[in-house]
């Protein structure tokens, strides 16, 4: 998988491709770490259009980023998840700390 | 259609993506709709990363997976040999994990719950966990 940001302003769009689950936490893990002890947003927005896949080790690698943020107090929201990974979401209740855009 | 494969592999993260495909690809003859595969796709994974991460705890063992197809209907069987699981009630309540040292859902028997039509898991401890599920991959249209 991959993990690009871009900043608009004081928001940051973090895109994610390819596949989220096992094979990958630790990267995905360690570069949301990275991205979470950087300068303060004001927004946090995962950009899912290329993310073809997740599993609930996905859900795992974002509560924790969830969390990171939230001491923080900057928001997060969530864009453009295939069917796959919007039932997930809502299966899991991600969707309750991470709203839809 | 009948159909049926068995599959030795080992518990690698690098395999979940492998198994949750191959078992998807073996189900496409029952010509099911995108989100059934999807469904069956998720359950595997979520099965699969059991294996490796519970049982296996990060060591390498190897899992076993038997498929069958018989008719439209999915039977999946997978399997490890590692530690066991002390109490399965309490392993399938939502968000109940035991890895304490990274962020987990503990949502992986949720989701085969939710995902499957059946889930059946037998396990002990010290000699490992086979977890069971069924899926009928086509539904009649109202």
């Amino acid at each position: 998988m991959e993990i690009t940001c871009s900043s608009k302003k004081d928001n940051l769009f973090i895109f994610l491709s390819g596949e989220l689950d096992q094979s990958v936490s630790a990267f995905a893990r360690s570069t949301l770490e990275d991205i979470s002890t950087k300068n303060k947003y004001k927004y946090i927005i995962f950009d899912m259009k290329k993310l073809s896949f997740m599993d609930s080790t996905g859900i795992g690698v974002l509560l924790s980023f969830y969390k990171k943020m939230k001491q923080k107090n900057v928001p997060i929201y969530i864009s453009e998840p295939n069917n796959q990974i919007d039932k997930l979401i809502r299966i899991s209740g991600l969707y309750t700390v991470m709203p839809p855009v | 259609m009948n159909n049926r494969m068995l599959l030795k592999i080992k518990a690698i993260p690098e395999n979940v993506g492998f198994l949750r495909n191959v078992i998807a690809a073996f189900a496409v003859p029952a010509d099911p709709s995108v989100e059934t595969i999807n469904d069956v796709k998720t359950a595997v994974s979520e099965a699969v990363t059991n294996c490796i991460v519970h049982g296996y705890k990060n060591t390498v063992g190897e899992i076993t997976v038997d498929v069958e197809l018989i008719d439209t209907k999915l039977y999946i069987k997978i399997n490890d040999t590692g530690v066991g699981i002390e109490n399965v009630q309490q392993a399938m309540e939502d968000f109940f994990t035991t890895e304490t040292a990274e962020e987990r859902s503990g949502l992986g028997f949720t989701i085969m719950k939710t995902y499957m039509d059946t889930l059946k898991v037998e396990s002990k401890l010290g000699a490992g966990t086979t977890v069971y599920l069924t899926k009928e991959l086509i539904h009649a249209e109202c």
